[in-house]
């Protein structure tokens, strides 16, 4: 809401809770970004997160990345005070059949030899970790680290600290298009014509990447998916008391995904997705409601697993989108014209990395390594965009 | 008048049939819930079922006390099993 | 439980005088129609029934009116079910899936074409104190007058108060129920040559108002024109009530503020809002006008809005009072009709006394401006959103770093995720954004989303199960 700087030096386009992860790190590490966000920080992708801070059932390949991941999460809340709710209620990952059981047994053994604290759960060892989740399960997987983190005040938070930290950040302030001058980045071009030039541009969009980048010839394999969710009236607290998530089967495409919590508010959030639908890239555009039969299964899902909350009211629903790429994991990195940067391609759980990924682009942007160890160089191997062909077309 | 008895909290309470039990509950007190983070004591405001302030529990069931007609035999609770942090 | 299945041509949604005349004007053209009501009996607040037999409402006119009207819809064919809550609308191929609460129960109902009639809400403005219990909206308190016993229930003095031409009312329907009215506090001080003005180009309205003036004077209330509520006072409850009056640049004078002792009720209005959640939800163009009551719904003039099949009558289209909402109903109602091929009466007569009735209401609401503002300044520690405590300081803070929106201060402060779903707090919320200088229309509004209001579990997956064979049906 105040006037646009003609030039900056780092622009982040997207103030979710990537391109404000991006602009911290940046601040911190004394450049000095402007972020712009075409309408609220974190009021798209963000806010209708879950955000469940953890690395039970990552798979394996990114497990290193996504163990310090949270450690930032849990730095940054101790660092801030924790105004956002950061929470470690853990996570229990419930079974219903034999091919869950096997699943499940698969994920404990991998990341249990990896140092994670996660084990199983018995249905009598599941009765003491979520006393009201009595539907017919055979057991649980159990990460008692799993956390959760309160999506838009996380959001806030993130804002503030990058602002302390040197960044400018506005709001209602869309961009349209990359301006390329010889071969090179050159800056944004908002809605209303404006130019604003800047030598490092970080395209940090979510599922609005893709249009952006097309103007500089850079085109994205990121597609937008609808993701949904429900808020049932505030409960009790500890009415839940776990992240309660289905497990998913290991190495395929998630063919099913339920995940169940209550909010800090005693809201109950829940959600369970059977078949994803086909999302028309310019539904991310248009407020969505939620499919009618996505809040039967999720009804059926919560009623199954937590009987004695079967006939509470509903109170909300919400619709999001996220930036789906072709193997689940981020492109972050540098792509394109010279100063084109992205980090999006959240895959409907971009909030954990978030910290993390903001520290590995700022890091590659001014040419240093901000994650610890060999995880700058792993970040770069998982998440370089080279890695898709249509990105260098 | 046809009156009828209904029980508040347990309580058998007499008053006239197909009363907005809004009236009833503020003939005993003025508030029956508490504010979810403050606790502050809560009645009737909207009186048109836009708020939720006059919540209460009616035959297990959870209701705006502004849309119910008192009638014979209901069970009215106000101790808020649910709603509450 | 499975939902019970109506299937119709025309929907109503509201049983108030817009939503009666619709449901008769689609009926008699012929159409199969269903007009749904939340409340126990139809009437809406204009007409609202009175439940005692001897209560002293059972003859008014406005009583009478939505007997009559009622029973003219019903006699033309209409299916009127009362205490039947719309909670979401969605469109299905070939019209519109309404799930409604029905007493507890699902129903599912089927329309070609929908009229939204869904009314008017208090535009409640918060002020210090204005959460103490004890304090209610004007419309509750005309309420409770009329559907109660007559009497209000608290002990202690009564104090009405706000602005506009409703208050009159309600301090009528005081006087006509027989309970005393001890103060009426009034913001506005129209002046006389303005209000000749308006008179004189509407001289119908004359006797009504002469009578709405005398009820006032014979209450015996002690009248405060040109002042304000400033505080509510009082611990667990309402107290005492803390007026004052208004400087000439609309500011009270709090030097020459005084205390009103012993109120058991505040009942207080600033105007009122059009119902706009299932307008919203089906996605049809809203505008915002102040002196409409704010975000309405946009319809051409035969009440069509954006959205195909999907009209609107009434309030939802404006606030404007029970003869606009009449003719715009009979309109809407014939013309949703019509369009689905039945022979619907001619309805010109109905468009132009609509623009006269429209004149008269936009001129009251000149006299009677809407304050869009807070009408006093709140303390950091008051409360805005009543459902999840967050107070006046909260948003402020929140704007201040950055959340320019409706939907923003939401979510950074969780002001409207309650139950009311901010219906409550949205002009609160709205009037802090003014105040740091956000307008109306760039603040928006947050658009409602599944369920229209809080509904059990069972209920909302017994109509959506009924919705998705409409969605998926051959």
């Amino acid at each position: 809401m105040t006037t646009l700087p003609q030039s900056a030096e780092v622009i982040v386009v997207g103030g979710g809770i990537v391109g404000l992860s991006v602009a911290l790190a940046l601040a911190e590490a004394g450049a000095k970004p402007l972020l712009l966000e075409a309408k609220s920080f974190g009021g798209a992708v963000t806010g209708g997160s879950l955000a469940a801070i953890g690395t039970h059932m990552h798979g394996l390949a990114e497990y290193g990345v996504m163990a310090h991941a949270c450690d930032l999460w849990r730095a940054f809340a101790e660092r801030t005070g924790n105004p956002f709710e950061h929470t470690a209620q853990g996570q229990v990952g419930f079974i219903l059949d034999a091919e869950g059981m096997e699943s499940g047994e698969g994920w404990v053994a991998e990341e249990r030899a990896l140092g994670a604290p996660c084990r199983m759960l018995t249905p009598a060892g599941l009765a003491e970790v979520e006393p009201r989740l009595t539907g017919p399960v055979l057991g649980a997987t159990f990460a008692p680290d799993t956390a959760t983190v309160n999506p838009f005040l996380a959001a806030r938070t993130v804002l503030a600290e990058a602002r302390a930290a040197g960044a400018v950040a506005l709001d209602h302030a869309p961009v349209a298009g990359l301006l390329v001058e010889a071969g090179r980045i050159a800056g944004v071009c908002m809605a209303d014509g404006a130019e604003i030039r800047a030598g490092q541009v970080v395209l940090a969009s979510g599922p609005w990447s893709q249009e952006i980048s097309v103007s500089a010839g850079v085109c994205l394999p990121l597609v937008p998916r609808q993701a949904q969710c429900l808020a049932a009236l505030r409960q009790p607290p500890g009415t839940i008391r776990r992240i309660v998530s289905a497990v998913e089967s290991r190495g395929g495409v998630a063919s099913g995904y339920t995940q169940i919590q209550q909010a800090g508010s005693g809201q109950i959030l829940f959600n369970t997705v059977v078949d994803f639908i086909e999302t028309p890239p310019e539904a991310k555009d248009t407020v969505r409601e939620v499919p009618s039969g996505f809040v039967l299964t999720s009804i059926d899902t919560l009623a199954t697993l937590f009987p004695s909350l079967a006939e509470i009211p509903l109170l909300r629903s919400w619709v999001r989108f996220e930036a789906v790429s072709p193997d689940a994991r981020f492109l972050a990195g540098a792509v394109g014209p010279e100063g084109l940067w992205v980090c999006a391609g959240d895959n409907g759980s971009g909030y954990c990395r978030s910290l993390m990924l903001g520290r590995f682009l700022a890091g590659e942007i001014i040419g240093a390594a901000l994650l610890p160890g060999a995880l700058q160089a792993d970040a770069r191997a998982l998440y370089a965009p080279q890695r898709f062909t249509q990105v260098a077309a | 008048m046809s009156e009828v008895e209904i029980l508040l909290d347990g309580a058998p309470v007499t008053c006239a049939e197909g009363l907005p039990l809004t009236e009833v509950l503020m003939a005993r007190a003025p508030f029956w819930r508490q504010s979810p983070r403050q606790g502050a004591p809560r009645g009737m405001f909207c009186g048109m079922g836009l708020c939720f302030e006059c919540v209460v529990v009616v035959d297990g069931a959870w209701s705006r006390a502004c849309l119910e007609r008192t009638r014979a035999g209901m069970s009215v609770r106000t101790d808020q099993p649910e709603d509450r942090p | 439980m499975s939902a019970a299945h109506l299937s119709c041509d025309v929907a109503v949604v509201g049983a108030g005088p817009a939503g009666l005349a619709a449901a008769r004007a689609a009926a008699e053209a012929g159409a199969r129609v269903v007009c749904l009501d939340a409340f126990a009996t139809p009437g809406g607040q204009y007409a609202m029934q009175p439940t005692q037999a001897e209560s002293p409402f059972a003859a008014t006119a406005p009583v009478a009116l939505g007997r009559a009207a009622a029973r003219a819809a019903g006699e033309a064919g209409a299916q009127i079910l009362c205490g039947a809550e719309v909670f979401w609308g969605a469109c299905v191929p070939g019209g519109f899936c309404l799930s409604v609460n029905h007493a507890g129960r699902a129903l599912a109902v089927e329309a070609k074409a929908l009229v939204v009639a869904a009314g008017a809400m208090e535009r409640p403005l918060p002020f210090p104190g204005w959460t103490l219990p004890g304090v209610i909206g004007a419309g509750a308190a005309q309420r409770l007058l009329k559907t109660g016993t007559g009497a209000l229930p608290l002990p202690g003095k009564t104090v009405l108060a706000g602005s506009g031409p409703f208050l009159l009312a309600v301090a009528q329907s005081f006087a006509k129920a027989g309970q005393r009215l001890d103060h009426f506090v009034e913001m506005q001080r129209p002046l006389p040559a303005d209000v000749a003005k308006v008179f004189a180009r509407h001289p119908g309205k004359l006797a009504e108002a002469a009578r709405l003036g005398l009820d006032l004077r014979r209450s015996g209330a002690a009248r405060h024109v040109g002042h304000m509520v400033t505080r509510a006072l009082g611990t667990d409850r309402l107290e005492a009530v803390e007026i004052a009056p208004l400087s000439a640049s609309g500011q009270p004078v709090m030097g020459r503020a005084r205390e009103i002792d012993g109120v058991g009720t505040l009942a207080i209005g600033y105007g009122f809002q059009p119902v706009i959640d299932l307008t919203t939800a089906l996605d049809a163009a809203h505008d915002f006008h102040a002196a409409l009551g704010g975000w309405h719904c946009r319809a051409d003039a035969d009440g069509r809005t954006t959205v195909a099949g999907l009209w609107a009558a009434g309030e939802t289209l404006g606030i404007g009072g029970a003869v606009p909402a009449q003719l715009s109903g009979r309109i809407a109602g014939a013309g949703a009709a019509r369009t689905l091929g039945f022979s619907a009466p001619d309805v010109t007569g109905a468009t132009q006394a609509l623009g006269n009735a429209r004149a008269f209401a936009s001129a009251l609401a000149q006299l009677y401006p809407p304050p869009q503002g807070l009408p006093v300044a709140l303390p950091e520690d008051e409360l805005i959103c009543r459902c999840e405590d967050v107070t006046a300081g909260d948003i402020a803070t929140a704007i201040a770093e950055g959340a320019h929106e409706s939907f923003a201060v939401k979510t950074w402060t969780r002001a409207g995720m309650g139950p009311c779903q901010g219906r409550i707090c949205g002009a609160g919320i709205a009037a802090a954004l003014a105040q740091a200088g956000v307008p109306a229309d760039k603040a928006s509004y947050n658009r409602a989303h599944l369920p229209l209001r809080p509904v059990p579990l069972p209920l909302v997956r017994a109509a959506m199960q009924a919705q998705t064979e409409m969605e998926t049906r051959p």
